[in-house]
């Protein structure tokens, strides 16, 4: 049998996804299968699927550590930070995209697209310092350091968006009606520039509820203030031989980012692709 | 931060060129207002960063422990200390190391997925949001969940197969532990690049590709002639991401290996952590985290030239 070259490139690319897909999925299997067994159950058959649908790895890594704490702390830290940055930056921004003409806010969308350049690991050492002075290595502390950080690409964002989207006349016609900048912003500006609100506060939700760095450095001395990646860190050598409660526990932190995945899968892909190809 | 982040960001750069250039509007109205609304951003921005990052240099001058209340200038002396040590030259060659595979294989795998991905296939938006889930989930949860599994799995799969390769822990021999982060970071890192270059790749004209099928180029010849000068853009941003992401790797490298086994995995954000919390040498290892700073500011500038080449789909 001949093949044609065509159907050749078709089974190879079918090849190469089908290796793909099972290289991606294969170490989720393995968590989703050794989190649901006993112990005696894995060493009888590793790769198996579970004989039942058994929770008490589940249980145990509840009862064993302050899990809810950690989970309480990891939403906090959220989603609070999400709602600041949600009506901080468009603000800054909405005044920075009108004015650029002025000095001052040109100098200040500089400074802060500056922060580009600057990564984490040049402020980390001195922030840990910073932060022990002002009594702020604590959740409150994390909160203001992901509002002042997400400002860096935040504005460089909106500023743009805000440029590109909003035509100045609608706001005019407020100003016109005697209505002052706050208004304009608030019933006008706000309501058109919500679909980039909504992928800001998706990607800062899940940047700030996957982060490990800033609370390593900020949080880890107190073990009531860990948040979830925290909390797994600090487990990791209490769970080296019980590897069931350890998967158990990798699937509790897996399944908020999966919801997430599933009902804002939108604002996540279609975001992201709409910023890489020119319209 | 979050790659997913900084792939938004470039991408968004790359689109939004040249826009801030035509300043049109002025507004003339409410100028204490607009002051107002720009005043977190000035406070907030100043207090963590622009503090954080002078007091970094300040501190890199002086001798401080981290602890003490007192401490002296030294000028410049951490730095001669830096470079006069081999441990600083070890660690970048492994920092570049690191990079390098990093982004060879990144690029790589990612565009071929996406080359496959890209012709009409029916399940598409399955695949890329099966490609893409690993970029969701915490890179302390991936880290954690593959050294389970080079700690138990792979040896059982090499007893199955009866390869005595697989039958040592990747992470704890000092010739492949730098592998086995690699193969963590990877696995999460081709998400991103991939669903970039799908949207990059569908942005090429079909008719492109008839008219060079009708010529009677090949496949291979038909890449290299049309898709890739329509995806350089992508191209570029991914590779620069890929990069800088690879130079600052520290999560994966703390949770894996924790800089070891021999310090075969001591990359430069490893040194500057240990040394600054550690073993309490503050001012040295912020020196080192200056280091870093111009390394990354060079990689960037690098990043802005090759943004500001237009491929053709500009």
């Amino acid at each position: 049998m001949i093949i044609r070259p065509k159907a050749a490139t078709l089974l190879l690319r079918l090849a190469f996804l089908i290796i793909g897909l099972v290289l991606v999925l294969f170490p989720f299997y393995i968590t989703v299968v050794t989190a649901f067994k006993t112990p005696q159950e894995s060493t009888q058959n590793f790769f198996a699927l579970p004989s039942s649908f058994n929770l008490d790895n589940f249980r145990t890594v509840i009862q064993r550590a302050n899990y809810w704490r950690f989970v309480f702390n990891s939403t906090v830290i959220s989603v609070v930070s999400v709602c600041f940055i949600a009506v901080l930056i468009p603000m800054a921004s909405y005044a920075i995209a009108r004015n650029f003409n002025k000095r001052y806010y040109k100098t200040l969308y500089y400074f802060i697209i500056m922060g580009i350049f600057i990564p984490f690991q040049v402020i980390m050492l001195p922030l840990s310092i910073s932060m022990r002075r002002s009594g702020l290595n604590n959740i409150t502390g994390v909160i203001l350091f992901y509002i002042g950080v997400s400002f860096m690409k935040g504005v460089f964002l909106f500023t743009n968006y805000i440029r590109t989207t909003v035509p100045i006349e609608l706001e005019e016609s407020v100003y016109i009606d005697g209505g002052s900048v706050a208004r304009a912003y608030f019933s006008i500006v706000y309501p058109l520039i919500m679909p980039m609100v909504a992928t800001i506060v998706v990607l800062d939700f899940l940047w700030i509820w996957n982060d490990f760095m800033v609370p390593l450095i900020l949080l880890n001395r107190n073990p009531s203030n860990w948040t979830l990646p925290l909390f797994q860190y600090n487990f990791k050598t209490q769970y080296t031989f019980e590897y069931n409660l350890a998967f158990a526990s990798y699937i509790m932190s897996i399944l908020p980012v999966l919801l997430v995945y599933i009902f804002a899968q939108k604002y996540i892909v279609s975001g992201l692709t709409s910023g890489a190809v020119k319209s | 931060m979050l790659p997913l982040w900084w792939a938004f960001v470039a991408s968004c750069m790359v689109r939004m060129r040249g826009i801030m250039k035509n300043q049109t509007s002025t507004a003339k109205y409410g100028k204490i207002t607009f002051v107002l609304f720009t005043l977190p951003a000035l406070f907030f921005y100043t207090m963590i960063w622009g503090v954080n990052f002078v007091s970094g240099l300040y501190y890199s001058l002086t001798d401080w422990n981290g602890l003490t209340s007192n401490y002296n200038m030294v000028g410049l002396s951490n730095y001669i200390r830096i470079f006069k040590s081999d441990r600083i030259f070890s660690s970048l060659q492994i920092t570049f190391q690191y990079a390098l595979i990093l982004v060879t294989f990144t690029m790589l795998i990612s565009l071929l997925l996406a080359l496959a991905l890209n012709k009409k296939i029916r399940a598409l938006t399955f695949f890329r949001s099966v490609f893409f889930f690993p970029a969701m989930i915490s890179l302390v949860t991936a880290s954690l969940i593959f050294d389970k599994i080079f700690f138990y799995v792979l040896p059982k799969i090499g007893q199955l197969l009866h390869l005595d390769m697989l039958s040592n822990n990747l992470l704890a021999m000092p010739d492949t532990a730098l592998y086995g982060v690699l193969i963590v970071n990877i696995w999460q890192a081709v998400a991103i690049p991939t669903v970039l270059f799908i949207a990059g790749l569908q942005s090429v004209p079909n008719e492109l590709y008839e008219s060079a099928a009708l010529d009677g180029a090949g496949n291979i010849k038909s890449f290299f002639s049309i898709t890739l000068p329509y995806i350089i853009p992508v191209l570029s941003v991914n590779l620069v991401l890929s990069f800088k992401a690879g130079i600052t790797v520290f999560d994966y490298i703390l949770i894996l290996t924790d800089g070891g086994p021999a310090g075969k995995t001591e990359v430069v954000s490893m040194l500057i952590y240990s040394h600054g919390f550690g073993s309490f040498r503050f001012g040295y290892a912020n020196a080192e985290a200056v280091i870093l700073f111009v390394i990354i500011a060079v990689v960037s500038l690098i990043q802005i030239t090759f943004l500001n080449k237009k491929g053709v789909a500009s």
